[in-house]
């Protein structure tokens, strides 16, 4: 962060950039790049984080004179960015570049660990840890995108509807019915599959 | 049972997601960033507000006006002979009117 960023506000870089002085919109990007990388991170895959939050700082930069300074720019940056991630897995499913449909082998070994009763107690190692991350990116792909983002927000990261409505653009009321639906859906899909295997192993 | 199944894997799930690691932004992807801010701001022109929503405003606007003024002139230049040609036919059904009228009565 340059002399001049550190002292400014937030506010006075915002005030900064739109009065024509573009560079100072390095203040912010240098300010609030982690925490951006922190969302983007957790909705998508790590190869397109970058690509992700470049897409935000400069959906942030057009629609910059639309910023409230009554709200946080990290709140407005985040809502950018959850709505990014929306749109990311959006495109994906319209261009039907889709997550293999099953379960990895690293996932299948936590399920049938599962489905065995021992499952996950060992999740402090490395690996369970890896099984447990493919297990959730296998249940989250089978999710619709909006319903993806919906359970991420409010089962994984624990926000509110209202908090999740918010970031996404979305209704209370769409929020709370996807929320339902989609938690349901992924302990059938989690179930069925622990089914499945256990079956197998039988 | 079933809930407890429910919750269990629940917070599998969550600790999984705690779990992801951010992706560290280095210098150069900053660097790239700003290159992208700066031909944003060259080809769009900032500040312009709300330029994801009014950003075609202006350009559709100059466009209908181009549109309507072209009609105008067409229209103006063609019109002595739609004028001529509307007048004639006026005159032409005054004319035939009491001859029809004539022989519709006889």
């Amino acid at each position: 962060m340059t002399t001049r960023d550190e002292g400014a506000t937030d506010a006075a870089l915002v005030a900064a950039v739109l009065g024509g002085d573009h560079e100072a919109f390095a203040g912010i990007l240098r300010r609030h790049s982690a925490a951006v990388s922190r969302i983007v991170s957790r909705h998508l895959p790590a190869a397109a984080v970058p690509d992700g939050c470049q897409e935000t700082f400069v959906r942030a930069f057009r629609g910059l004179a639309g910023f409230r300074q009554q709200e946080s720019l990290g709140h407005w940056l985040a809502a950018i960015a959850v709505r990014a991630c929306h749109d990311y897995w959006r495109e994906r499913y319209r261009s039907r570049e889709l997550p293999a449909g099953s379960l990895s082998d690293e996932g299948e070994g936590a399920l049938a660990e599962s489905a065995a009763q021992v499952a996950w107690q060992h999740h402090e190692s490395a690996r369970s840890r890896r099984e447990a991350r493919a297990v959730l990116d296998w249940a989250l792909d089978q999710l619709a995108p909006t319903d993806r983002l919906i359970l991420a927000l409010t089962v994984l990261e624990g926000r509110s509807t209202r908090e999740a409505a918010d970031l996404l653009g979305l209704s209370l009321v769409n929020v709370k019915v996807r929320a339902l639906r989609a938690r349901r859906r992924l302990h059938q899909l989690l179930a069925k599959e622990e089914e499945r295997l256990r079956r197998r192993g039988a | 049972m079933k809930s407890q199944d429910a919750q269990q894997r629940e917070s599998r799930l969550r600790q999984a997601y705690e779990d992801q690691p951010s992706v560290a932004l280095d210098e150069a992807w900053q660097a790239k960033v700003m290159a992208a801010i700066r031909q944003e701001a060259k080809d769009l022109g900032h500040p312009r507000p709300h330029a994801e929503n009014g950003g075609l405003f202006l350009p559709l606007s100059v466009a209908g006006c181009g549109l309507a003024a072209a009609g105008l002139a067409v229209l103006l230049a063609v019109w002595p002979s739609i004028e001529g040609a509307v007048a004639g036919m006026v005159l032409e059904e005054l004319a035939g009117l009491p001859m029809t009228l004539l022989f519709g009565l006889s």
